[in-house]
């Protein structure tokens, strides 16, 4: 029992930890090695990723794990960038009984990019947003069918620059859906981005 | 000797009244929560005002509504606060109950919102129970249009789980708000006119429980308001005419009765206000006012029906005289009351006559000093008030402050279930008895001491440090010992009243608010209270408050347009002894102690389209503990709030 308790500990928990260990050493890094200094809003980075679930969470002993995507939209705002997004992860129902499902989040955060060596920097910060839930069965009625709850997690990237406003990104997500028994998120996930400067109607609009 | 003292007394004020100058700012006891104040901190309705008031208590059964107690002036059983709207004193009170969400204007409407914290004149009113005066935003010119809408959720939802084995209940939304309202203003007039609906879910599995023995139909209640308002300087003032009419099915918890009976609630009030010869030195305000309270049915189980309608109309006209060197004013007003049951075949009227005056003076920049007198009658007894103020500014950084009352108060001021009862009202329950009354309601005294030391200990640091005394004498209060019954999840007991109880308290508080940065400021608020004599059934009651509360409220706003607000608030516990056998009677799902509340709120608010469109994210009770207020209210754990105001000013 002991021996197993330990087994659990390593197996699911090393990877959050490692996560949390980056965040936390991120922002006295970007204090050393600070990225160029931007006014709010100066330009926008629209991102696109796959994203693997790697959970190890109790939500697997009842639904597989299935292929998800993720869009984010960036922008400076005061001593780091904000960033606001969506993403899409599906859950199939190992027993009938356990019903499939989809999950929206959306979500909006804020973190702190920082050179790590020319051409790569490290972007680290949190997430929270509403973590929506839709579930396939027709049985069920609309206010069972739909149900949204608040979710909010840590999340680390690494950016290299491709060309000059292209980007290749890869991302590690750990985040917990407050539902009445937790559910636990472990998200990989690999990108594109794009960045180009604000349009002025856009700035004038966001100030 | 009390004459002679008397005598020597007024002499002094009417010296001091030849040297003296506008004081009334100095001599105010109250605190401001702005419109500012009430954005950072993501408030979404009129009732959530009351976190951001430091120096009141409040308990809420639904997480909704809520009941208060201003600085410790009267315990949450008689709910006879003053709320004032645009100037008009609207009683919205009825049994007891006094719901200021009724009011028929949004947060995103409020301008500021004074909280008078101790006894004093204040617009005719005196606030020996407190008062709450909320001012709504003066147009800007031309057409606009505001629209607000705002969410409330808390956490704790089943999710996927409630497939599987760790099935949970499921936990409903907290509150919907929505209002839109549109303007009209030119150089000397303007025109609001505003409609709100507020939604609230009874979440908690007890609060549903306890509905659903009575209740219909789905446990919401709802609220539809409209409000009107035109304003014109004229007559060397502004005058005010103010109309609004509030519906509202409610759970309406009735003490006497121990349960939330389902109701349908009207509220309307219409009536003028303003000054007219502003620029002279002699002028003069108004208020003409009519409203209708009704505590109708909302069909339910048992067909309880309060059935009661309460009409008041209220006048009052104040003279002042302003002076390079004091302030004098002088007032009367009428107040009829009219309480109507056709079911129970009740009707029953009270006039009550106020009469006061007030001066402030200033004889020098470093003293003022404030005294009011009131005088109220219902024709067969008369009750006195009065107040004394004082602030003393020793040199810059040093200042001293005091407020002194004595109040006298009439069973029929009150004009409660108490005085309906004893004038034949009867509650047309079928397993409703009539309650023990020891004694006879008789006219309460208050004597209040307040002394206030400010210290602004360095040029961003200002400390107040606050020293306050209690002494209520011939009080009624009610000891209600409830008996639970788990098959219908209700309480219920007969209620004892006993006349005649007497209390005093004392305490201190303690203020510092430190700007560090433009961009950073702290506040920090200490208060400390305990009851020390009097009778043990008074004595019981007044542990309903808490002994010790401390809030941390951090503000930061790095820019104009965002703000992250943050507040750590701590209560302790506090003892419900009605509840006492609750606990054994439902098997610890009832306790009569609430536990300290420890709770840790951050707000985030980004302004966009230059002021046109503000954001907000409120989260409350980070750290997820029971949030509860009494025992058989909701105990709320991590929540969320969004909203959103769109302000379209001068459109047109």
């Amino acid at each position: 029992m002991y021996r197993s308790n330990i087994n659990i500990i390593n197996t699911k928990r090393y990877k959050y930890f490692i996560l949390i260990c980056i965040c936390a050493v991120s922002f006295p890094l970007a204090q050393i090695c600070p990225q160029e200094k931007h006014d709010n809003f100066s330009y926008i980075k629209i991102s696109g990723s796959v994203i693997k679930n790697q959970s190890t969470d109790v939500l697997n002993k009842f639904w597989n794990k299935e292929k998800g995507y993720e869009g984010t939209v960036e922008t400076p705002f005061y001593y780091g960038n904000i960033l606001a997004g969506l993403r899409i992860l599906s859950f199939s129902g190992k027993k009938p009984s356990y019903q499939n499902f989809s999950s929206n989040y959306y979500f909006v955060g804020w973190g702190k990019d920082f050179n790590i060596v020319n051409r790569v920097t490290l972007f680290a910060g949190f997430r929270v947003g509403g973590f929506a839930m839709s579930f396939a069965d027709d049985s069920l009625t609309a206010y069972q069918k739909d149900e949204t709850e608040l979710a909010a997690g840590i999340n680390t990237k690494l950016n290299f620059q491709i060309l000059s406003n292209i980007f290749f990104n890869v991302s590690a997500e750990y985040s917990a859906v407050f539902t009445h028994k937790r559910i636990e998120l472990f998200l990989l996930a690999a990108g594109i981005s794009y960045k180009f400067e604000t349009p002025n109607w856009m700035k004038e609009f966001l100030k | 000797m009390k004459v002679k003292l008397l005598f020597v007394f007024f002499m002094l004020q009417i010296y001091l009244l030849a040297q003296s100058s506008n004081a009334d700012e100095y001599l105010s006891q109250k605190q401001v929560v702005t419109s500012d104040m009430i954005k950072a901190a993501g408030i979404q309705s009129l009732s959530g005002i009351l976190y951001l008031a430091d120096k009141w208590d409040f308990v809420s059964i639904d997480g909704y509504q809520k009941q208060l107690s201003a600085n410790y002036l009267s315990t949450f059983q008689q709910q006879n606060f003053v709320v004032m709207l645009d100037g008009q004193p609207v009683d919205d009170g009825i049994f007891d109950v006094q719901n200021i969400n009724q009011l028929p204007v949004s947060v995103d409407q409020i301008d500021f919102v004074e909280f008078y914290n101790s006894p004093q004149i204040v617009d005719g009113e005196f606030t020996e129970n407190g008062l709450i005066s909320i001012h709504t935003k003066k147009p800007k010119k031309n057409f606009s249009v505001h629209l607000y809408n705002g969410i409330g959720d808390q956490t704790g939802d089943p999710g996927p789980y409630v497939f599987t084995k760790y099935k949970s209940q499921n936990v409903d939304k907290l509150g919907y708000y929505l209002s839109l309202n549109a303007n009209e203003a030119g150089k000397d007039w303007y025109i609001k006119s505003a409609i709100k609906t507020e939604q609230n879910f009874a979440t908690d599995p007890e609060i549903n429980s306890r509905v659903s023995n009575l209740s219909n139909s789905y446990n919401k209640s709802r609220m539809t308001a409209t409000y009107f308002k035109f304003s014109a300087n004229v007559l060397g003032g502004e005058q005010q005419f103010v109309l609004g009419n509030t519906r509202q099915y409610d759970f309406f918890f009735f003490k006497p009765y121990g349960d939330e009976i389902p109701v349908n609630r009207y509220f309307r009030f219409w009536g003028f206000t303003g000054h007219f010869l502003n620029q002279n030195k002699l002028n003069f305000d108004y208020n003409l006012l009519y409203s209708l309270n009704e505590l109708g049915q909302w069909a339910n189980k048992q067909n309880l029906d309060f059935n009661l309608n309460q009409e008041e109309y209220y006048f009052r006209l104040q003279a002042n005289y302003n002076n390079k060197n004091f302030n004098l004013l002088a007032g009367i007003s009428h107040k009829y009351i009219l309480g109507a049951s056709p079911l129970s075949k009740f009707e029953k009227s009270l006039t009550l006559e106020s009469f006061y005056a007030q001066a402030a003076i200033m004889p020098n920049n470093n003293f003022s000093q404030n005294l009011g007198v009131y005088v109220v009658t219902d024709g067969i007894k008369n009750a006195l008030k009065a107040v004394m103020s004082n602030y003393f500014i020793i040199n810059r950084a040093n200042s001293i402050k005091s407020n002194f009352s004595y109040s006298e108060k009439l069973f029929s001021e009150d004009a409660n279930f108490w005085y309906w009862y004893m004038h034949g009202y009867k509650f047309n329950a079928p397993d409703f008895n009539a309650p023990d009354i020891f004694g006879n309601f008789n006219t309460s005294k208050t004597f209040t001491a307040d002394f206030d030391y400010l210290l602004k200990a360095a040029p961003k640091v200002n400390i107040d440090v606050s020293l306050f005394l209690r002494q209520f004498s011939d009080f009624y209060v009610e000891k209600q010992l409830y008996q639970y019954f788990p098959d219908q999840s209700s309480f219920y007991a007969n209620d004892m009243v006993y006349t005649n109880a007497n209390l005093k308290t004392a305490g201190f508080q303690v203020e510092l608010n430190y700007i560090m940065f433009p961009t950073l400021s702290h506040d920090l608020f200490y208060s400390y209270q305990k009851d020390y004599w009097g009778n043990n059934v008074f004595r019981d009651v007044w542990k309903n408050l808490p002994v010790n509360k401390f809030n941390y409220t951090l503000n930061f706003r790095p820019g104009d347009d965002f703000g992250i607000w943050a507040r750590l608030r701590y209560i302790s516990s506090t003892i419900w002894y009605d509840y006492k056998y609750s606990p054994v009677q439902s098997a610890s799902e009832y306790k009569m102690e609430v536990n300290p509340l420890i709770n840790f709120d951050v707000s985030v608010s980004k302004w966009f389209w230059r002021k046109k469109i503000f954001v907000n994210m409120l989260f409350r009770n980070i750290f997820n503990q029971s949030e509860e207020y009494i025992p058989i209210g909701v105990s709320n754990t991590l929540r969320y709030y969004l909203q959103l105001q769109l302000l379209l000013d001068s459109i047109l």
